[in-house]
């Protein structure tokens, strides 16, 4: 049997095969702006990094769920997988390499983790995968809350606040881009083709198991990083931080942002996010209003469409 | 004997939220993660109807029952009819979103501290055995075995249960036979949001009420029905009592703190080796 290069981009595909990047640029060149103009403003720069790290977070789950269409609700998990193993290396390390190593640890934990959950897990399809990755992301926060090792239900405290927004615009780039280019690779045509219809892919000679479980791996290194982010913006990681609505935050940017385009969830994970914190003005209606959004986005954007029945 | 009653007490809490998932599960392929905080409603409904009213245990049950059920008949067709023909993706958006809003519509209308409900609500104890156990366990417990039963026969007899067993397992032609989708999806989230606020109250009497309660027990209830098979109503409450049992044991035997965490894993286990759950009914493998 011919074993597919996964990474190979062959040349003779023109057009189709080279990176639009019209509507990313769009996107990200006015992210950019905005880290520049506000790098120093207390207030923006933190809503401006917590976008870039949801956003970066919706284009790692758009390349599984959108893409690949292995809808994972509990990217919560991954993100609390990379915050904690960073947490404890720059509590102990905090100076730049001890930083950077926080990082490149906590993605690292993500990505084993993702390997070693994702191989029994992704043999199962639709509903059961969503339901198996729910118990994923419950089980991992549980286990944080109650391990005193990891600060149990009060987290961990103290972290070097090393996160400032253009630090998490490099790591949004640099994940969009290597969500887009990992489509237009023989990797995405293969996750499209298994979205579109397993069975049918299998029986193409397509890799089934080993496409999904690298599709997994990549969403989850990416949000990993995100949370290692993540705790070096508050100082503080808790188990708070990465419930169940934690993942389907992401997973609503995805749903409303296009699935399968990257650049789409990103832009609409920047949108969401930036309404999720601007909305503190209204104080409890907040959560309501915010509610209110997700359905109201879910409802106009999907209403026409659809199979006909 | 009394751990085992305990367990499964808990356990037909689970069982008769399970049930509700998996009825909207057989009939709309989705999973309603607003029901967890119907569930809620319902226990505030109970806790109103008693304490501003003055309505007894078995009265307020049945109002806060009423209550719920038109309250998923609301939220079905407000978020869910117009997404009925679009990826259920959406629709689960949907449900969070909506689940939000009744979480915290809930705080602000009255308030984030919890509440308890009174002592003499569903209170005393009950010789089983050997040992005591509160009422509101038995009643629980027997309530969701009731609740099984009544549903199972409304299914297998009244035309209208036919209907909806039509529609989970074939809903084009259940179409072409005259089935008229609407009704069937609205009394399917009818009957499941009523359960849930039975569930809500007992639940209620057995700890106590706040805005986010419904949280915790609704994604037990889930891996319930998934554990006892998603789409089948004897499924529910089997993986209700199966999960409370396997909570009981592994919180004995292993650790209490990590019981949750255990249940959850319980809940990948069985999907790893058994998708379908203990009642297999194929529901959930029609997407790939």
């Amino acid at each position: 049997m011919i074993k597919p290069a996964l990474l190979s981009v062959p040349v003779t595909l023109g057009n189709k095969r080279k990176i639009r990047l019209g509507n990313t640029a769009v996107v990200l060149g006015a992210a950019f702006v905005l880290t520049a103009a506000f790098s120093f403003h207390p207030y923006v720069s933190a809503v401006l990094s917590r976008m870039y790290l949801a956003a970066m977070m919706a284009a790692g789950l758009d390349l599984c769920a959108g893409v690949a269409g292995q809808l994972s609700l509990g990217q919560g998990a991954f993100m609390a997988l990379g915050a904690y193993p960073a947490a404890m290396v720059m509590l102990r390390c905090p100076t730049p390499a001890g930083i950077a190593a926080g990082i490149l640890t906590g993605a690292a934990a993500g990505c084993l983790t993702a390997f070693l959950l994702g191989r029994p897990i992704l043999r199962l399809t639709g509903d059961y995968l969503s339901m198996a990755t729910v118990g994923i992301g419950e089980m991992t926060r549980i286990f944080f809350e109650n391990n005193a090792f990891f600060g149990g239900s009060g987290g961990i405290l103290g972290i070097p606040r090393f996160t400032n927004p253009m630090l998490c615009y490099v790591f949004l780039v640099c994940s969009t881009l290597f969500c887009l280019f990992m489509v237009k690779t023989d990797l995405g045509l293969f996750c499209k083709a298994l979205s579109c219809d397993q069975k049918a892919a299998d029986s193409c000679g397509v890799p089934v198991l080993r496409v999904k479980t690298a599709a997994f791996c990549i969403s989850g290194t990416i949000c990993a990083a995100a949370g290692a982010l993540y705790a070096g913006l508050t100082g503080y990681v808790s188990p708070e931080d990465f419930t169940f609505l934690r993942s389907v935050d992401i997973v609503a940017a995805v749903v409303l942002g296009g699935p399968g385009t990257i650049i789409g969830p990103v832009a609409a994970a920047l949108f969401l996010e930036a309404a999720g914190i601007l909305l503190q003005s209204f104080g409890s209606y907040r959560m309501i209003l915010y509610g209110l959004l997700l359905v109201t986005a879910g409802v106009l954007r999907y209403r026409k469409s659809g199979k006909r029945l | 004997m009394q751990q085992i009653i305990n367990a499964l007490a808990s356990g037909a809490v689970y069982a008769l939220m399970a049930l509700g998932y998996t009825m909207v599960f057989g009939v709309l392929r989705l999973i309603n993660f607003a029901h967890c905080d119907v569930m809620m409603a319902g226990a505030l409904a109970g806790y109103l109807c008693h304490g501003f009213f003055h309505l007894n245990a078995v009265f307020s049950i049945l109002i806060s029952m009423a209550f719920c059920g038109i309250l998923g008949v609301l939220i079905e067709k407000i978020a869910y009819r117009p997404l009925r023909h679009a990826p259920s993706v959406s629709a689960l958006i949907a449900a969070v979103g909506v689940s939000l809003v009744l979480q915290y519509g809930t705080m602000l209308l009255f308030g984030a501290e919890p509440k308890a409900y009174p002592k003499d609500f569903i209170g005393g104890v009950v010789q089983v055995g050997t040992g005591v156990l509160p009422l509101a366990k038995v009643t629980a417990l027997a309530l969701s075995v009731l609740m099984m039963a009544a549903l199972q026969a409304f299914l297998k007899c009244s035309r209208r249960g036919r209907a909806m067993r039509a529609v989970a397992c074939e809903p084009y032609a259940a179409k072409l036979c005259g089935v008229k989708e609407d009704g069937v999806i609205s009394s399917a989230f009818f009957i499941g949001s009523a359960l849930a606020g039975a569930a809500g109250v007992v639940y209620g009497a057995m700890y106590s009420i706040s805005p986010l309660m419904g949280t915790a027990p609704g994604l037990k209830a889930f891996a319930a029905a998934v554990i006892g098979g998603i789409g089948s109503i004897p499924g529910a409450v089997l993986g209700g009592l199966v999960l409370g049992l396997a909570e009981a044991l592994a919180s004995e035997y292993i650790s209490t703190a990590f019981k949750d965490c255990l249940s959850f894993a319980f809940l990948i286990l069985v999907l790893l080796v058994r998708p379908g759950g203990i009642m297999d009914t194929g529901a959930g493998t029609d997407r790939t």
